[in-house]
């Protein structure tokens, strides 16, 4: 295999396995064997994070206001030496979404991201479990009002319909009957509280077995069935590899989770088909609004976060740890409106402008070009062209960028300083609008 | 109804080829048809009305039975003992059955004649999946996993010259386009916040604007790549640049000509913008948006009664400001949700997810009154509990197509349906 090739696969892979990556970062990866690269990004536990704990004890977040928890959450996601341990936490907020729309206690939200990034590649049944007794859950599906005599079914419809089996594969009656199981599963003082008065102990008829099931038993019954490795294992190839792929690899990941539950090996199994390098998988998906965030400030260098950056993903469509609906973000062309594409290129916009202000480190633009031995129109665009999106544009593109940086002598003479500036940054940004950079 | 501009919509509208329309309706949003005479194209329109539709969803399920409430049925009080409106409390609309008292704007416009309300509309076979349900609604097929929107079939349906002339054949007021407006020929532009909606330059360089715009827009219409998701991203960018600079030209002026108070919430905000881009002539034959919060399944009632109120406080203050506008004939809303809720109320002073349940529309346009039976609330009548349906919901669509649209309902609903007269 080329360098050149193998690079491409590396870099397609920090991108689906995390957010995008630093030039430092990638480095870090390029000299592996693509197994390798996926062994370290899929066993992180080894990983050495202890840099980021230190970073973010420095910047006093208060856990208990809804504004700091989605800071906080997108420090990690752009310092974290464990990229995939927060795109799965990412998926697993979008799969079990739970919103502080209703919830109204951040603290009671940053504590369940705790629990999805603790549990997030082990034994589903586990986080199936914790997940069921997480007090934010239990307020955000009215478990805490699931009582005897008189169930509420909203805990019970979305476990099925949701979280485990999908649609189709559950009747109403076993809403009802999983609903009586789940009674008294309540929080009491901020933690989970089992409440037996409020249980129905009797027994229940659920997916054709019996008993006098309660909670945890539904549980080990939805984490044991088959359609639950195949909802899942469908999941998660559409998140991490896209919608391409075929039968057989849907069997073989949903058949790594049969063996005993875990995550980790469904991973490995994705990461390492096939399909998942297959040229119609790459730049195949839609970057979800923190994808593009992250991954542009990854590109850049950037390393400030701004006060209102949760609320610039908010417009773009990804309100943290507030997702629009129990189903989650839908994610795919679903991140595509006018509005939210607009969202998008202003935020670009926003970057290039004041945050290349901030950017001392780096020095100006002129100064970056200087250092790489930059200076005509063609090796410029074509830079940031491989910089931003692998070159991965229509020839008419590259010229008419190429227009737009005028035909001013470039890079010379001092009265042009500004007009270079200004061309420069509005290069960038055009980078950032074209439909190339909006897929990853 | 117009029976010309019915003839006339049906003819031209199976002719079009899909490329054409699509060249056709790309050179539009580029901004290459002729602003200027619009509004006099539009005045053209052989109806001599310009007529328009606004839906509104109320997301997550609102419990119909404490909307508008039959308080002449004993059983409702034994279905509801803690939830239950009292009687005496009810805005009546006839001996049975009134409106919840936090709907006293509701109440006076119904008084006017201005409001419908039909009584429980639902479907065979009802799913209590909120996303089954509303992907039901919205795509008006409960048979097949639909890939089109009801609305969305009306505007493929419309004439292409009618569309041209247009700036924007619609228009949603949410960052997530809704699936009854997925349509093949065209794609609808999303729009939440106008003062966000523009493409913005590095505020050192504002001068450079244009260029980049023009450098922009030059790019999208040539951009050629493989992949599935090209042409959506393509049409995506240039409905939102096009969109976006034409929506500030007409809204600007637009802003400021009303007296209209509205209550503070999202819903004020994005109806202030329908009335506003009604008004400026943006042209849109619909225009959707969604409530959210109606998922009441515990505690419901002070919850419940603050949705209705704002509700019914916005809804007044957008007829009110269209009115202010002169442009209160052209609009027809339609309210509903994906599904009502459970007859019986839960132990946690709430509701489960349930089926049949009234709609709204209303407007100056609307004969008001009160259509269709309330359901019977009998514990025989009620199916797994819930309300059964006497008005198949496509028969609300098929009077909104047909006679205020002015379209054909069989076509894009796929067969025949009883229209309700209120329009």
């Amino acid at each position: 295999m080329t360098e050149k090739l193998k690079g491409q696969q590396i870099r397609h892979l920090l991108r689906r396995a995390g957010f995008g990556f630093t030039p430092a970062e990638y480095l870090s990866y390029r000299d592996l064997d693509y197994d390798e690269a996926v062994e370290r990004l899929v066993d992180f536990e080894t990983e050495d994070n202890s840099a980021l704990d230190a970073l973010i004890e420095s910047q006093n977040f208060d856990f208990t206001s809804g504004d700091d928890i989605k800071r906080w959450w997108l420090f990690r996601m752009l310092f974290t030496r464990r990229p995939l341990e927060e795109k799965l936490t990412l998926f697993w907020h979008g799969h079990f979404a739970t919103s502080l729309k209703k919830v109204r206690n951040p603290y009671a939200m940053y504590v369940q991201n705790r629990l999805f990034r603790k549990l997030c590649i082990g034994d589903f049944g586990n986080l199936l479990l914790a997940v069921s007794k997480d007090p934010a859950m239990i307020v955000w599906l009215d478990n805490q009002q699931n009582r005897k005599g008189k169930p509420n079914e909203n805990f019970a419809r979305e476990i099925m319909e949701l979280f485990t089996l999908g649609i189709g594969h559950y009747s109403e009656a076993d809403v009802r009957e999983a609903a009586r199981a789940f009674t008294g599963w309540q929080v009491k003082n901020g933690v989970f509280s089992f409440n037996k008065g409020a249980h129905d102990a009797g027994k229940k008829l659920f997916l054709a077995e019996s008993g006098n099931f309660d909670g945890t038993q539904v549980i080990s019954i939805l984490a044991r069935h088959k359609q639950t490795g195949r909802f899942l294992a469908a999941k998660l190839l559409h998140f991490f590899l896209g919608p391409n792929f075929d039968r057989a690899l849907l069997n073989k990941v949903a058949g790594a989770y049969e063996v005993d539950r875990q995550i980790r090996p469904m991973l490995k199994t994705i990461f390492l088909s096939k399909a998942f390098l297959s040229r119609e998988n790459q730049f195949s998906l839609v970057k979800s609004p923190c994808q593009y965030v992250v991954g542009t400030l990854k590109h850049l260098q950037i390393s400030t976060i701004d006060g209102d950056l949760p609320r610039l993903l908010s417009a773009m469509g990804q309100d943290l740890f507030a997702p629009p609906s129990v189903k989650g973000w839908d994610g795919g062309t679903a991140w595509l409106s006018s509005d939210t594409m607009m969202a998008r290129f202003n935020f670009a916009n926003r970057i290039i402008g004041e945050k290349m202000d901030a950017l001392k480190k780096q020095g100006s633009l002129k100064d970056l070009l200087a250092e790489k031995g930059i200076d005509d129109q063609g090796t410029c665009v074509a830079y940031f062209l491989q910089l931003l999106v692998e070159g991965d544009v229509p020839p008419p593109v590259v010229k008419r960028l190429e227009d737009y940086l005028g035909k001013e002598p470039f890079l010379k003479g001092a009265e042009s300083k500004t007009l270079l500036d200004e061309r420069l940054r509005g290069l960038l940004h055009l980078i950032m609008t074209l439909p190339s950079y909006q897929l990853a | 109804m117009n029976p010309q501009l019915q003839s006339n919509l049906k003819l031209d509208g199976g002719k079009t080829s899909r490329r054409d329309f699509l060249a056709l309706s790309l050179l539009t949003l580029t901004g290459l048809a002729q602003p200027a005479a619009l509004a006099d194209r539009l005045l053209d329109d052989k109806s001599g009305r310009r007529r328009c539709l606004v839906v509104l969803t109320l997301s997550g399920g609102n419990d119909g039975l404490n909307t508008v409430v039959p308080y002449g049925m004993g059983r409702y009080y034994d279905l509801r003992p803690k939830l239950a409106v009292k009687g005496e409390s009810v805005l009546p609309l006839d001996g049975v059955v009134g409106l919840n008292p936090s709907m006293s704007e509701l109440a006076s416009l119904y008084k006017e004649g201005k409001l419908a309300v039909v009584q429980g509309v639902g479907y065979p076979e009802p799913n209590r999946s909120h996303f089954r349900s509303i992907e039901i609604w919205q795509t008006a097929q409960p048979d097949i996993i639909g890939d089109t929107g009801w609305l969305g079939r009306y505007l493929d349906l419309q004439d292409k010259n009618d569309l041209a002339n247009r700036m924007l054949a619609a228009v949603n007021i949410d960052p997530v386009l809704p699936k009854s407006l997925l349509a093949r020929k065209i794609t609808v532009p999303s729009v939440y916040d106008l003062g966000d909606f523009r493409f913005k330059v590095d505020s050192h360089y504002q001068n450079d604007r244009e260029r980049q715009l023009s450098c922009f827009r030059d790019i999208y219409k040539d951009y050629q790549f493989k992949g599935a998701l090209a042409g959506q991203l393509v049409k995506t960018g240039l409905a939102a640049s096009a969109a976006s600079e034409k929506l500030h030209k007409l809204t600007a002026d637009a802003a400021s000509k009303s007296t209209a108070s509205y209550p503070d919430g999202r819903l004020s905000a994005s109806l202030r913008l329908i009335a506003q881009m009604v008004a400026g002539q943006v042209g849109a034959r619909v225009y959707t948006l969604q409530m959210d919060g109606f998922d009441t399944h515990a505690n419901q009632s002070r919850t419940h009664n603050g949705l209705l109120g704002n509700l019914s406080r916005s809804l007044k203050a957008f007829l009110d400001d269209l009115e202010c506008r002169g442009v209160a004939d052209e609009v027809l809303v339609l309210v509903h949700s994906e599904f009502g809720r459970r007859a019986q109320e839960n132990d946690g002073r709430g509701t489960d997810h349930g089926a049949a349940a009234p709609c709204f529309v209303l407007g100056k346009g609307v004969k008001g009154g009160l259509y269709g039976e309330h359901p019977e609330l009998e514990a025989s009548k009620l199916v797994q509990g819930d309300l059964g349906f006497k008005t198949d919901f496509r028969s609300v669509y098929a009077a909104l197509l047909e006679d205020w649209l002015g379209s054909d309902a069989r076509a894009i609903l796929g067969r025949s349906f009883e229209k309700i007269p209120f329009v």
